[in-house]
């Protein structure tokens, strides 16, 4: 009886032992992990922080490089679902700044959140375990990850750090890859580029010699001459994988030996375009790794998701087509001696492409690929690994009706993107001699220039390596409506005005700067409604060239793509152009009764000298308009009125007649 | 010229005499009007002030008081945007896409585009008693005319182009007034492409002179 008594108090204390240890244990797993760490937000915060993080992505892309970081740093100060997404974009503020430290810090960082989450025993646990958090952890697309490791693998090289930097291109390289299925390998030149020229940092020609090949394979699949078709092969093999039901749904009329012939013929027609592909040529320096400078250019605005498909549950990409004012330089007081190599690092390109292989979207979490769909959000046929996005996608259900939060982020879709990516990185390599050398970079916003970047980068010695990163393309600071310009063949006839008699000198208008596709003048109380207005940029330059013209001055209005393609042209006919931005929108209660609503909107007019970029005069001024409550005016033409009073202000200024009495004196000096 | 414009009569008198009393059917704007240097002003002559609401049409009398319940949620929704705004950017569009062609004035005497909308807002795809089987969608819709305002003849202005279009974006289930923009935008856009694609079919028929 006593040994039974001993047993059941053995018993009663193995199980408190027990208890003892696996509580905790079990506490402290759900603790430690509850959602891999993660804060768990609920959708609606994480859209607001979204909508705080594209205040920080428009600081960014108009130069506020400090402004950005500290509305980044605001929502990224505990770690939740959106916390690698935001980080990844410090990092592009930080290199703007030259900080390489904390880029690096930054983007190291959101590397090891990418593995945490991506290895597939941790992502079954993650779906399984913690639900529906998981599911709005950004994980990044694999353009995005490689586009991460690409950044570390600069500051690397530019550190001699060469051992973490080949590391960052492995990464990088697998990323962009099929590591899943292995169907395809990466095509993303540079990373090839970057890892055979560390190769051969380290002493070790062999694999430097197999990575520029490799890096050969890549420039030729990836090359815009090549892309289309490549992309039209793979979808042809694609398009034998499938069975028979499925062709028949995709409603697929050729056979197997159809769809042969024309993958023959697309291997025809690649192998001659190959052939006309001088690589060696194309790539210089980068191809045989005879160079210890890079200069990295950021060119234009990186892609954007946007909803498609009748249940906006497909994601698909859109490119900002737009043109630039590019970023000039000089090397040593000189410019370069070659232009930037371009469709290395397109990232636009590997956005949109798998393999190669051109992407419908992502529908479900998955890739979509052209012509294996039904329609949109229904029957995919083929599917990708690493499509990106948010985890446990593939488990909401496409077309249902889910009452989520719909915004960025919702299980519908999320159109999450890196936002301060460029469109590509164009890449300048050269050899500098030892010592040290100066680099200046440029930039201007129509004809005013702006403070140059000054670098000094030291050659140490013969295996020293130096990276510099000259500032991104300042699109933030130009009109959204530049945007739907394109690529349409503006004839700009010239109006009647600049030919009239009495015109004493003739400036340049360009479009005005610093609005968005609607604007608004806010709410005049919490829980009002904000007034929205369009604005066309025509009226505006128009409205510019009737007031210059009551002043006796011309006013030839020249377009964003005209002043893109070459700023220096229009110069040397033109020595003053009139820019104008809009700097903010208020809007007030007023009158005796308070009925009358008090519009005013602030612009910033200056008057620019388009040969050196100098600014000659500038004024912000608020324009005026009192619309009284019978007035019917909309808000739009209250835009304009408020716009007319400011600009009739800034005409009337004793510095503006200055600058047009100095300029037109100039003019007639010139002319006799 | 002359010549061109009594042809171009011809075919206008005869197109009208058989098609009085028709639906008008879209037809693009000659190939002769791309030829040379033609001024255009773009005037949406009709919108209404606020986006409206279309649903499926499906639902009956439960339906129409669902669908009103969702209606002013969606009118927040779009926060402050209302006719003139859509007016401003759909002119903004069209003249981006039509100045590849014409010089795009404010009051042009040559060539005038009318744009009358027919209804712009957000539509529900619902079914019996106002269940909604589908994901909102931003919607424009609306008939696009071409005049010639020096037209040979008494009545001057003749219509030498017309189109109609109902573009729409989707918009989500639960949408923020963010996400209502940038559906519009996309609405507005694949809008006057349609519009303007099909206006300028017989374009490529013109050796259209380089831009100066």
């Amino acid at each position: 009886m006593i040994a039974a008594m001993l047993s059941r108090a053995s018993a009663r204390s193995l199980v408190a032992l027990v208890l003892t240890v696996l509580v905790p244990a079990g506490l402290s797993l759900a603790t430690e992990n509850p959602g891999l760490g993660f804060e768990n937000l609920p959708f609606d915060e994480l859209n607001r922080m979204e909508v705080r993080a594209d205040e920080a992505r428009h600081a960014f892309w108009s130069g506020s490089y400090t402004d950005s970081l500290e509305i980044y740093e605001e929502i990224t100060k505990i770690k939740h679902p959106s916390t690698p997404l935001f980080l990844n974009e410090m990092a592009m503020a930080y290199i703007a700044l030259g900080d390489m430290k904390s880029a690096e810090r930054t983007l190291r960082d959101v590397d090891r959140m990418f593995r945490m989450y991506s290895a597939a025993d941790i992502e079954n646990k993650a779906i399984s375990k913690f639900g529906e958090e998981s599911e709005k952890i950004y994980k990044g697309d694999p353009y995005e990850r490689a586009a991460n490791a690409l950044l570390l693998a600069f500051i690397f090289m530019d550190r001699g750090d060469y051992d973490n930097a080949l590391a960052a291109c492995k990464t990088g390289l697998l990323a962009d890859s099929d590591a899943h299925e292995n169907k395809y390998q990466s095509d993303f030149t540079m990373l090839h580029l970057m890892e055979a020229k560390l190769y051969q940092l380290r002493g070790q020609p062999d694999s430097a010699e197999r990575g520029f090949e490799m890096a050969r394979e890549a420039y030729f699949s990836s090359h815009p001459l090549v892309r289309d078709e490549f992309s039209q092969r793979r979808e042809f093999i694609g398009l034998q994988g499938l069975s028979r039901k499925e062709r028949k749904k995709l409603k697929i009329k050729e056979s197997d030996a159809e769809i042969g012939g024309k993958i023959l013929g697309l291997d025809a027609s690649l192998t001659a375009l190959r052939e006309s592909i001088d690589a060696g040529s194309e790539l210089g320096p980068l191809l045989t790794g005879e160079y210890n400078t890079l200069i990295i250019y950021p060119r234009g605005m990186g892609p954007r998701k946007s909803r498609t498909g009748t249940d906006g549950a497909m994601v698909r990409f859109t490119a900002t087509e737009t043109l630039f004012q590019p970023v000039t330089t000089q090397l040593d007081g000189v410019p370069p001696g070659s232009t930037p190599i371009t469709n290395i690092a397109d990232i636009d390109y590997q956005a949109t492409t798998r393999g190669g292989r051109r992407m419908d979207g992502i529908l479900a979490g998955q890739a979509a690929f052209r012509s294996t769909t039904v329609t949109v959000g229904s029957v995919i046929t083929q599917v990708g690994q690493n499509a990106g996005g948010v985890i446990g996608l593939g488990m909401a259900l496409v077309g249902a009706a889910i009452q989520g939060v719909a915004g960025a982020i919702s299980p519908e879709a999320d159109t999450r993107v890196w936002a301060s990516l460029p469109a590509s990185f164009e890449i300048y390599g050269t050899t500098l001699e030892p010592g040290d050398h100066e680099i200046v970079f440029s930039q201007s916003v129509y004809f005013e220039k702006l403070a140059d970047h000054r670098i000094t980068v030291q050659i140490e010695g013969p295996n020293d390596m130096a990276v510099v990163f000259a500032p991104p393309q300042l699109s933030g600071a130009f009109s959204k409506f530049v945007e739907t310009e394109g690529d349409s063949k503006r004839r700009r006839k010239q109006r009647a005005s600049s030919k009239t008699a009495n015109i004493a000198t003739t400036f340049l208008v360009p479009p005005p700067l610093g609005f968005q596709m609607i604007e608004r003048f806010p709410a005049v109380k919490d829980g009002g409604k904000a007034k929205a207005f369009a604005v066309d940029d025509r009226k505006l330059t128009r409205a510019i060239q009737k007031a210059l013209s009551a002043i006796h001055v011309g006013g030839r209005t020249v377009s964003h793509r005209e002043i893109v393609a070459g700023v220096a042209d229009l110069a040397s006919g033109y020595p003053v152009a009139f820019q104008g931005a809009l700097a903010g929108l208020d809007l007030e209660t007023t009158g005796k009764k308070g009925t009358d609503e008090a519009y005013s909107a602030t612009f910033e007019f200056s008057l620019v000298d388009t040969i050196t970029g100098s600014v000659m005069v500038s004024d912000t001024i608020t324009g005026r308009y009192v619309k009284a409550r019978k007035d019917d005016a909309s808000t739009t033409q209250v835009f304009y009125k408020c716009f007319d009073d400011a600009l009739g202000r800034f005409l009337i200024a004793p510095e503006f007649s200055e600058v047009v009495r100095n300029v037109s004196q100039n003019a007639t000096l010139g002319s006799l | 010229m002359n010549k061109i414009s009594f042809v171009l009569g011809l075919f206008f008198l005869v197109n009208s005499i058989f098609s009085m009393g028709c639906a008008t059917k879209p037809y693009p704007i000659p190939a002769a009007y791309f030829a040379g240097d033609r001024d255009l002003s773009v005037d949406v002559i009709k919108i209404s002030d606020k986006p409206l609401m279309r649903d499926s049409g499906q639902g009956g009398l439960i339906g129409v008081l669902v669908n009103a319940g969702r209606a002013s949620k969606m009118q927040k929704i779009f926060d402050g945007i209302q006719g003139d705004t859509v007016k401003e950017l759909l002119n903004q569009q069209l003249s981006d896409k039509l100045e590849s062609a014409f010089f795009i004035e404010e009051d042009s005497e040559d060539l005038v585009l009318e744009v009358t909308t027919q209804n712009w807002g957000w539509y529900v795809p619902s079914t019996v008693l106002g269940i909604k089987t589908g994901s909102y969608q931003v919607e424009i819709n609306g008939e696009v005319s071409v005049y010639d305002m020096q037209f040979p003849g008494k009545k001057k202005r003749e219509r030498i182009g017309f189109t109609r279009s109902l573009s729409q974006a989707p918009l989500g289930n639960d949408p923020t007034s963010t996400a209502t923009m940038q559906a519009l935008l996309e609405a507005m856009t694949k809008f006057s492409e349609e519009v303007v694609n099909f206006l300028f079919t017989e374009r490529g028929a013109v050796d259209v002179s380089a831009t100066p």
